[in-house]
């Protein structure tokens, strides 16, 4: 919240009071127009229409369901909030992760322990990450066309020299991705963890800021002496270690490591990002924000399989979503522009 | 020109590789085959490049499935409700142009940045395509009281030669092999058309102007976010051409055959040298660019033949990122700005 005076008045020599062009704020007002009040909002409101209909839909079972699926793609948004940030993209998540998941259980096979499977997954990540991120911010190609690459690079390099086969690693990952703590699934407590310690870090830590900073204005970053192609680095770096961790959570979810596991994951993240309301120019966004529109797409997900018979569909009503939120999100801060 | 010249030499090197490496490429059939089969992806290749052209960070990440939906509209016109094919051909195209101007409307009346509108586009549209049959090709050989093919006319447009066509006949052939239909009668044309627009025309000099500095071309009275919009639309129009040349081709409309096609698209524009931040580019790069990817696919589908599969895109994926690495050099040594 920015702190603004109660009474924007201000006095120019030789001018009468001039007052500023501004309305004064009023910050249950503002907290309330917030995108993530307004997401939330809807969660709870959509939530509790369609289980009038539905009645299994707010059922414990089906809300530690939700809560325990939505972990692998909210872990991701939270990366992919802090990419949107920067001003870049990544939709090379969906082969990262199945990259990662290789990786991670490919040591769980071999006989090592949850910890290093951890480890793998989180190397594996680092490698995508430190990729993407050397392309965009040293080759200076634009995100959207690097990550679209490393995409297809990934997933092909991943069946090509891998191999296609299915992997079917012991369960040392389902206590932390089916269990649950006093009704909690740990899945979602680890989420909200990584969120926490990325809200603060943001938030706080010179390099945090430094991830806002670039977003707003690149080159006002770098002349204010920030480093922008090592903020950029690791950022995306993040995003790797991410999807690392989030690898092992669908690991232990999907019981088995296939070739194929991933696609299309960008959309969901991409998806849970802009409802969140992170700002698809850059510069604006919050972690919080990619959690609920994580929620909100994952409840979504849940809605239309309790429906049945859409399934196919749900392409059309995530990219719909999508469009709905981000024209909200730009008809709300339309400023000016005339190009 | 520069460019077009290594774009040349780099065609005549994957060629020239193939022939010594690969047995059956150099053969008058399989080079046929290859130009037969690549208009679909060059056409595509087209309508990206005009929409990149157009700048402000415009891409299109949806041509894949409009095409994919047209040729649904396509399919489902002709077979299912019977619609002359004349018209089911016409309502592809008018399909394709609709959809491109839903994604014109998206970017530049409400404004949202290209690469999200199209992304939900890309997925949304795909998503209707595969919902229309319920992800079944058509004609589907499971309702018998549908008719099993389309009509001869469009099986023509994709198989047939220039040759062909009555009044066509004097056409040399060369080594043997006809000239296919759709490049004689559309891919040709169009490009001819485009190059044309893009040159002579002050549409095409509009676009340039809004690509390359899209402010001083609103300081000039162009209407920029009409300029885009109207880059939209001829991108789905041409992608409804493509879709009705692959269905024509493969003899039937699937859902879900333009699924990858966007890396394809985009690869083949950054590669043969438009510009990502708009304004540059020019129809004989991307001609150029497209026979570099079409054989490029051919020669990898018949030297690793099942593998090929994984290879291709993992081929598209370096060439996209080693010729947008190109650019920026390029760009960074001879452009006078910063």
């Amino acid at each position: 919240m920015r702190p603004l005076p109660p009474e924007p008045v201000l006095r120019a020599p030789g001018v009468a009071l001039v007052r500023a062009p501004y309305p004064v704020p009023n910050r249950w007002r503002e907290i309330a127009l917030r995108r993530e009040s307004i997401v939330l909002a809807i969660l709870v409101i959509g939530s509790v229409l369609f289980d009038l209909t539905h009645p299994s839909f707010l059922t414990p079972q089906n809300l530690e369901q939700i809560f325990t699926n939505v972990a692998v793609v909210a872990i991701i948004s939270i990366g992919m909030t802090l990419v949107i940030v920067t001003g870049g993209i990544d939709v090379s998540v969906g082969s990262a992760l199945a990259l990662c998941m290789f990786a991670a259980g490919k040591v769980m096979v071999v006989g090592g322990g949850l910890v290093l499977a951890i480890l793998a997954g989180l190397a594996a990540g680092v490698l995508v990450g430190v990729l993407n991120g050397t392309l965009v911010a040293y080759g200076r190609i634009h995100p959207i066309i690097v990550t679209l690459g490393t995409l297809n690079i990934i997933r092909a390099v991943h069946i090509g020299v891998l191999g296609k086969d299915w992997l079917v690693p012991p369960h040392l990952a389902e206590d932390l991705a089916l269990g649950t703590v006093l009704g909690i699934p740990n899945a979602w407590l680890l989420t909200m963890i990584i969120a926490a310690l990325l809200t603060w870090f943001v938030a706080s830590r010179p390099l945090g800021r430094a991830i806002y900073a670039i977003g707003g204005n690149a080159e006002a970053a770098r002349l204010a002496g920030i480093n922008v192609p090592f903020v950029t680095v690791s950022v995306y770096l993040l995003m790797g270690l991410l999807v690392g961790f989030a690898a092992v959570i669908q690991i232990g979810q999907a019981g088995t490591v296939q070739p194929n596991a991933g696609v299309g994951l960008e959309l969901q993240a991409v998806a849970a990002t802009v409802i969140g309301g992170t700002s698809i120019l850059g510069g604006r966004g919050t972690i919080v924000g990619g959690l609920l529109g994580a929620l909100l797409v994952e409840a979504v997900h849940n809605a239309l399989i309790t429906v049945g018979t859409i399934g196919l569909l749900e392409g059309l009503v995530v990219g719909v979503l999508i469009l709905i939120a981000v024209a909200a999100d730009v008809l709300q801060h339309r400023r000016q522009r005339i190009v | 020109m520069r460019r077009r010249l290594l774009l040349a030499l780099v065609l005549v090197a994957t060629v020239a590789l193939f022939s010594f490496m690969v047995p059956n490429f150099w053969q008058p059939y399989n080079l046929y085959q290859v130009i037969q089969n690549g208009v679909t992806i060059a056409l595509v290749a087209l309508a990206e490049s005009i929409v990149i052209l157009s700048g402000g960070g415009a891409i299109d990440l949806s041509v894949g499935s409009i095409l994919g939906l047209a040729g649904m509209i396509l399919g489902v016109l002709n077979i299912e409700h019977g619609v002359p094919i004349g018209i089911a051909i016409a309502g592809a195209f008018a399909g394709g142009a609709l959809l491109g101007a839903v994604n014109g409307v998206l970017v530049s009346v409400i404004r949202i940045p290209p690469l999200i509108a199209t992304l939900a586009t890309f997925y949304a549209y795909a998503a209707i395509a595969l919902q229309i049959t319920h992800t079944r090709p058509l004609p589907d050989a499971t309702q018998p009281d549908l008719p099993t093919s389309f009509p001869a006319v469009l099986i023509t447009i994709g198989n047939g030669n220039v040759q062909d066509v009555p009044g066509f006949g004097w056409v040399p052939k060369i080594a043997g092999q006809g000239i296919p239909f759709q490049v004689g009668f559309v891919y040709v044309p169009l490009a001819l058309i485009l190059a044309f627009v893009l040159v002579k025309t002050v549409a095409g000099r509009y676009l340039y102007g809004v690509g390359t500095n899209a402010l001083a071309a609103r300081f000039s009275a162009i209407d920029v976010w009409g300029v885009r919009f109207w880059a939209y639309v001829s991108a789905g129009f041409i992608c409804g051409l493509a879709a009705v040349v692959q269905t024509g081709l493969s003899a039937s409309a699937t859902p879900d055959v333009g699924a990858s096609m966007n890396l394809a698209a985009i690869t083949i524009a950054v590669l043969g040298g438009v510009s990502i931040v708009g304004g540059e580019g020019d129809v004989l790069g991307i001609l150029l660019a497209s026979l570099i990817v079409i054989f490029l696919y051919n020669g990898l589908g018949l030297a690793l033949g099942a593998a090929a599969g994984i290879w291709q895109p993992f081929s598209l994926g370096v060439l996209l990122i080693g010729s947008a690495l190109l650019n920026e050099s390029l760009r960074r040594r001879f452009s006078l700005r910063s």
